[in-house]
């Protein structure tokens, strides 16, 4: 076995397996523990580097438009973290894939944007601007049978829109 | 300010499976034209979310700086053709030009919407990728269509030689007496007197300059069959498996030959996929090394170590076969889902922050 690569026939082999899960979670297993080996050093740490890349074309783009006008796009990855896109001002707003199908349409008003309309006489919480998980949401949508998730965050001047893959 | 038309929503919520299905199904003029003008599906080496036309203008762009350029601006009118013309109506005459439903149809193969509309996010990334490919495999067809339109591009040229004389037909593009020159430097030991001579030194004109068929049927036979990649990315529960990995890469390099760098684009889709291929096999082998696999299929050490080096350069992008293994696996959610919950993702992390040595045990079982 080529040492440096010493992953990729585990990962092939995997792959063949009838049941893919369990032989892919055995081959991660099996690749990290050969990676303590000296031998496999370098091996372990170009593994390291192709599953950044793996997590890297797995983002996911989602496109913003407001009015029409792009103003921004979140790279989403799979693995469940929440992507956001800052500056969000009251208007009509479109989210889009990447390959062009809308996923969303609706108005966003000052409302679900401003902190002191959104919650009027509570303290702005600090998570407002921080991008903290407790930080309360004006609307929650549910996208593509609920395999995305939509939120939106109220701030002092505008709010921020975030998204995730559940 | 640009303003949503509310006619055109529904369209624009459809999945790239349900809008290929309305154009093939119902000749739905609307669902066609939402595709050409706001599907962004493909990609052309770094550049993302072009549309059919800015993706067929970019591989005729590329095959102008080849030896097939004159040929680049009809193989791209025949690939727009193929996609966009749906039969009038009125037509008594069925066979005049190509029909899209027939080119777009190869898509929906196997990727039947769920009901109720919400095809996945990975059936719309499966549904894109089968879409580059057909494309660029259509682009190919039209090339090789034009081309064998444009056989009268060839000429014959009889060489003289000491033993005799043979004639063979060249490309238009090699005249005069290039013609003595370019044939002295390819054709080994030529004999006139040989039997079969003619026709060995026709293939070779045929290999290098690209071959003349006589029917299209002929060229397909020559062709890598991209529709192979459906058979390895299939649909099992909603989910896609990759099968067999060497085969999936070797089959996406071959098909995308042309965005390849130039040492590997003169390799021949064929010679690529079957260089993968082997490496891919000798990965399990103790004794073999980048060289040996750079020997055998002639090309350079160093081209081969941009293209598939196995050990990789701390500051340099990570050789473009691996990169290429890594999205075909990142289109895969058994594997990325497992990858997170066996906590990869993190380790990841820690090892790109400087520390290569994995700890034992923090895999989660």
């Amino acid at each position: 076995m080529k040492d440096d690569l010493y992953f990729f026939p585990i990962i092939v082999k995997a792959l063949r397996a009838s049941d893919k899960k369990a032989a892919i979670k055995d081959a991660f297993v099996r690749i990290q523990e050969m990676g303590t080996q000296r031998r496999y050093r370098k091996g372990a740490s170009q593994f390291g580097r192709f599953m950044e890349s793996v997590q890297e074309q797995g983002r996911i783009l989602f496109v913003v438009e407001c009015n029409g006008d792009r103003v921004g796009t979140i790279s989403v990855h799979p693995a469940g973290l929440m992507a956001r896109l800052p500056g969000i001002r009251p208007g009509t707003y479109t989210i889009s894939l990447s390959t062009g199908r809308l996923l969303w349409e609706g108005a966003l008003t000052e409302a679900d944007l401003l902190w002191s309309k959104a919650f009027p006489g509570r303290a702005l919480s600090l998570a407002a601007d921080t991008s903290g998980a407790e930080q309360p949401v004006t609307r929650r949508e549910a996208l593509l049978g609920n395999e995305v998730q939509l939120l939106v965050f109220p701030g002092v001047e505008s709010g921020e829109m975030g998204i995730q893959i559940e | 300010m640009k303003v949503v038309r509310k006619e055109d929503s529904s369209l624009r919520r459809l999945s790239l499976v349900a809008l290929i299905s309305e154009i093939v199904r119902e000749d739905n003029r609307d669902a066609l034209r939402e595709f050409h003008e706001r599907r962004p599906v493909f990609c052309f080496r770094t550049q993302h979310s072009l549309l059919l036309i800015e993706f067929v203008e970019r591989l005729r762009q590329a095959l102008t700086r080849t030896e097939d350029g004159r040929f680049a601006d009809d193989a791209y009118e025949l690939t727009v053709d193929k996609f966009s013309r749906l039969p009038n109506e009125d037509a008594q005459c069925p066979g005049n030009g190509p029909d899209c439903r027939w080119y777009f149809r190869p898509v929906l193969a196997g990727m039947e919407e769920p009901p109720g509309g919400t095809a996945s996010l990975e059936q719309e990334q499966l549904a894109a990728r089968a879409l580059q490919g057909l494309v660029w495999r259509h682009f190919h067809l039209s090339l090789l269509e034009v081309r064998r339109r444009g056989a009268s591009g060839r000429t014959r040229y009889v060489w003289s030689l000491p033993g005799g004389s043979i004639s063979v037909m060249m490309p238009a593009g090699i005249t005069g007496r290039t013609r003595r020159t370019w044939l002295a430097q390819h054709v080994n030991s030529p004999d006139p007197r040989r039997p079969g001579e003619q026709q060995r030194i026709q293939a070779i004109v045929n290999e290098v300059t690209g071959p003349v068929y006589s029917s299209f049927d002929d060229a397909v036979k020559y062709e890598v069959d991209v529709t192979q990649v459906h058979n390895d990315v299939k649909w099992t529960d909603g989910s896609a498996l990759v099968r067999d990995l060497a085969k999936t890469v070797a089959q996406e390099k071959a098909e995308r030959i042309a965005e390849q760098r130039p040492s590997i684009r003169a390799m021949g889709a064929e010679a690529l996929r079957d260089m993968i291929l082997r490496l891919f096999a000798a990965l399990t082998s103790e004794d073999f090394s980048d060289g040996d696999i750079a020997r055998e299929f002639c090309i350079g050490k160093v081209a081969f170590s941009r293209f598939a080096g196995t050990s990789w350069h701390a500051r340099q992008s990570i050789p473009d076969l691996w990169a290429n293994t890594a999205h075909v696996l990142a289109g895969n959610p058994a594997f990325t889902e497992m990858a997170r919950d066996s906590g990869v993702w993190d380790r990841v992390s820690q090892v790109l922050k400087g520390d290569p040595r994995p700890t034992r045990g923090r895999v989660n079982r």
